[in-house]
């Protein structure tokens, strides 16, 4: 069962992609929601191996959230052709380089609270 | 999260087993020296527990809240070190040609890691431990030896990706281990950041920027800080 509060915003969004960068802005908000989520609950568990996961799952999610940044900035920048493996990387505009993390220490905006999605 | 916990066959529930232990951070680590890790499991304890509000700070043992801070600390002090060094190298001439958004990552970077420094040292000294300046010798001679090598933008790259990855995965590890709630964030947060760096220095090294389903945790920092 998907989160009770996404689940809806998603499928009123299905409609309204139209572009890439519609796509992109989506799953970007989801990844965001996730990845500050996973950050605000790290230090409610008492459970060793649950932290462990969490913050395994974490460290992924946040960087699919680096790179969709990097891929909105290139969209952004009319560069589409610049998302690419491998990328010529003196092609790249210089925000590329800063793009994918606007946060120095990242803080968990966007975090559902745990009871959000419990199985009641 | 029950349904995750009980499924014995998911590779990183038999990670997460092995790690929660200090035999299985030895283990993971496969280092035969106590480091961070291994020392910050220095009681036989495995119970994280309620976490705490205060940061234990005992500074005669590696040990313990304290002792995981000094070490990210002195991790983040090489971190921007290393990308202090690579900026005067492309400085002078001494990289080649430096393409704009490698310019500006490793820029972005330096100041994530000393914000990263400060946080650190702001949770020590607010626990009446001292601020920590130097880097963990061992690793330090390492990643200089490595430096020494870079010749072009590409090496460098590779460099900073190490100590990228090594620091996220440092954090991972240490995560379990610490108890004060807001070192329990912090290092989250960082470990977050970290792997957001690696991803964009893997995808300006052309391979994929998310190589793992789960972050593993395998290339964490396991020496002794000295």
């Amino acid at each position: 069962m998907p989160d009770p509060k996404y689940a809806p915003i998603v499928e009123a969004a299905k409609p309204t992609l139209k572009t890439p960068a519609d796509v992109v802005t989506l799953a970007m908000t989801l990844e965001n929601v996730a990845r500050d989520t996973y950050l605000s609950d790290l230090n409610q568990f008492t459970d060793k191996k649950s932290l462990m996961i969490m913050s395994s799952v974490m460290g992924v999610e946040t960087q699919h959230l680096a790179t969709l940044r990097a891929v909105a900035a290139l969209l952004a920048g009319n560069a589409p052709q610049l998302i690419a493996i491998p990328v010529d990387p003196s092609r790249l505009p210089a925000a590329a380089g800063s793009a994918g993390f606007p946060d120095a220490i990242p803080t968990p905006k966007l975090a559902s609270p745990p009871a959000e999605g419990a199985v009641h | 999260m029950t349904e995750a916990t009980n499924d014995s066959s998911n590779p990183i529930i038999a990670a997460t087993e092995t790690v929660a232990s200090r035999r299985g951070f030895l283990t993971i680590s496969g280092a035969a020296r106590l480091g961070l890790l291994a020392a910050a499991c220095g009681s036989n304890s495995t119970t994280v527990g309620p976490a705490t509000s205060s940061l234990s700070t005992n500074r005669s043992s590696p040990s313990g809240d304290a002792g995981i801070a000094r070490t990210a600390a002195s991790l983040e002090v090489l971190a921007v070190g290393t990308y202090k060094a690579a900026l005067d190298a492309a400085t002078g001439g001494k990289l080649g040609a430096v393409p704009p958004a490698v310019a500006t990552f490793v820029q972005t970077a330096m100041a994530h890691h000393q914000m990263a420094l400060d946080a650190w040292n702001g949770l020590l000294t607010s626990a009446g431990a001292q601020k920590v300046s130097t880097p963990p010798t061992d690793l330090k001679a390492t990643v200089d030896a490595a430096f020494g090598k870079v010749t072009d933008v590409v090496g460098a790259a590779q460099l900073a990706l190490l100590l990228e990855q090594t620091a996220a995965d440092t954090y991972l590890v240490a995560l379990p281990l610490i108890m004060n709630k807001d070192a329990i964030t912090l290092a989250g947060a960082l470990q977050s950041v970290d792997q957001e760096h690696s991803a964009i220095l893997l995808y300006v090294l052309g391979q994929y920027p998310v190589p793992d389903v789960f972050q593993k945790g395998n290339r964490a920092y396991t020496g002794t800080g000295g």
